[in-house]
């Protein structure tokens, strides 16, 4: 389990960031760029594209660094929030993704596998927490969410995708997300 | 007459990104408005948060970091970042001997771990103890600074079935955390553990990756590669 502190650091250097103090910055860019990047990929599918992105998720956290509230969400997350709406942004002014089959097929493998012993504690359990929840998902409705959520695909290229009418494709990421909320629930109970 | 409230699916795009116009504008106007459809939409919108952190890590390109930093225009404090290069200049100085007797002390561990095997920790300094015995893939390669000094050495071996890169260093600057980053042959990088490096030197075993790998770097606080291993072509 992670601890306060652990929460206290991420959120230390957010203050730091806003601060515009130097050390603080370069350790907060440095903790979160792998996830940040990682997760812009994921999107883009583009990594010349992504770390534009990146650097643009960073000067939006930068900006936004006063507001943020731990009590809501961990840094992490927060930072992760940014970053889908950054790269959906990108993505959105490009108006084409690679439509790279390979590289969604490894997204949906590399996000229902145990994450990175490398992550910081914390993150490692934030991230082993969110992919036991994706297992727990039915292989459709994971495939389907992983896809809209983490790859930034919109139900119509779902639907093109796996290959099934539109509606099924909406109604796999519904009862997923549904599912995903509901075992949510369950951990803030146990907790 | 009843407001025609969005339905789920419609909330659903909306927090997912997948709403065009001028549904959108329609929706953001509704929810302004509706509380119901407001939390419907809001349990939407976390619970996609909170499945962000199973997106794959994956770290940018070397100096990333420092182009973020000067964009950002966020640049060290010329007082504080004087004090670690005096700091690394007393160390190259008089406890010089003492910093290359622990780089040599680190070295030799890898060489023995390498050549016989040995027993190793997870992700920890060498401590002599622990259930495992690393067997190297390929000779260790040295950890070299931008000044040419070796100041450890970092090998590929194998625990089990389970590859690792193992990692002996001495002589870092006190205080300071060095990013342990292995560079794939995509040019990708993958970021293995984070430390201090003690003066007398001490030894790491990290789970790594399959894929090929070219290098090994210790990255210090300040983003700056402190030291690299160019690691064998089949590694």
């Amino acid at each position: 389990m992670f601890t306060h502190a652990d929460r206290a650091s991420d959120a230390a250097l957010v203050e730091g960031l806003a601060l515009g103090d130097h050390p603080a910055a370069a350790a907060f860019v440095r903790r979160f760029q792998g996830a940040v990047f990682g997760l812009a990929v994921s999107i883009t599918r583009d990594p010349n594209l992504a770390e534009d992105v990146s650097q643009e998720v960073f000067l939006r956290a930068w900006r936004a660094a006063r507001t943020y509230d731990p009590r809501r969400a961990s840094a992490l997350t927060w930072l992760l929030t940014i970053t889908r709406n950054a790269a959906i942004d990108a993505v959105r002014v490009r108006r084409n993704t690679p439509t790279d089959d390979e590289a969604l097929e490894r997204l949906i493998h590399d996000s229902l596998r145990a994450p990175d012993p490398a992550m910081s504690t914390l993150h490692r359990v934030e991230a082993e927490r969110a992919i036991e929840r994706l297992r727990a998902l039915s292989p459709d409705q994971a495939r389907a969410v992983v896809l809209a959520v983490l790859g930034g695909c919109t139900a119509a290229q779902v639907s093109e995708y796996e290959n099934i009418p539109l509606g099924t494709a909406k109604t796999r990421i519904r009862a997923g997300l549904q599912r995903l909320r509901g075992l949510m629930s369950s951990e803030e109970h146990h907790d | 007459m009843t407001e025609q409230h969005p339905t789920e699916d419609m909330l659903i795009d909306l927090a997912l990104g997948d709403s065009a116009e001028p549904d959108h504008d329609a929706l953001v106007e509704h929810l302004t408005g509706c509380a119901s459809c407001r939390d419907t939409y809001d349990v939407a919108a976390r619970t996609i948060d909170q499945s962000l952190p199973a997106a794959p890590v994956l770290q940018p390109r070397p100096g990333f970091d420092q182009t973020v930093l000067t964009a950002l225009g966020i640049t060290p404090d010329p007082e504080a970042s004087a004090a670690p290069a005096r700091r690394r200049g007393a160390h190259d100085g008089a406890d010089g001997r003492v910093r290359r007797t622990g780089i040599l002390v680190a070295a030799v561990i890898l060489g023995v771990l390498i050549g016989a095997g040995s027993v190793a920790a997870w992700n920890q300094p060498w401590n002599g103890h622990g259930p495992d015995q690393p067997t190297a893939s390929m000779p260790g390669a040295a950890l070299t600074t931008a000044d040419d000094e070796v100041v450890g050495m970092a090998a590929v071996s194998y625990v089990g079935d389970q590859r690792v890169v193992v990692v002996a260093a001495g002589g870092g600057i006190e205080g300071t955390s060095y990013e342990c980053r292995l560079r794939l042959a995509d040019g990708s990088a993958v970021t293995l553990g984070e430390w201090p490096v003690p003066d007398d030197g001490a030894m790491w075993v990290m789970p790594a990756p399959a894929a090929p790998a070219v290098s090994v770097e210790l990255v210090a606080d300040d983003g700056t590669v402190w030291s690299t291993a160019t690691l064998d072509t089949d590694s």
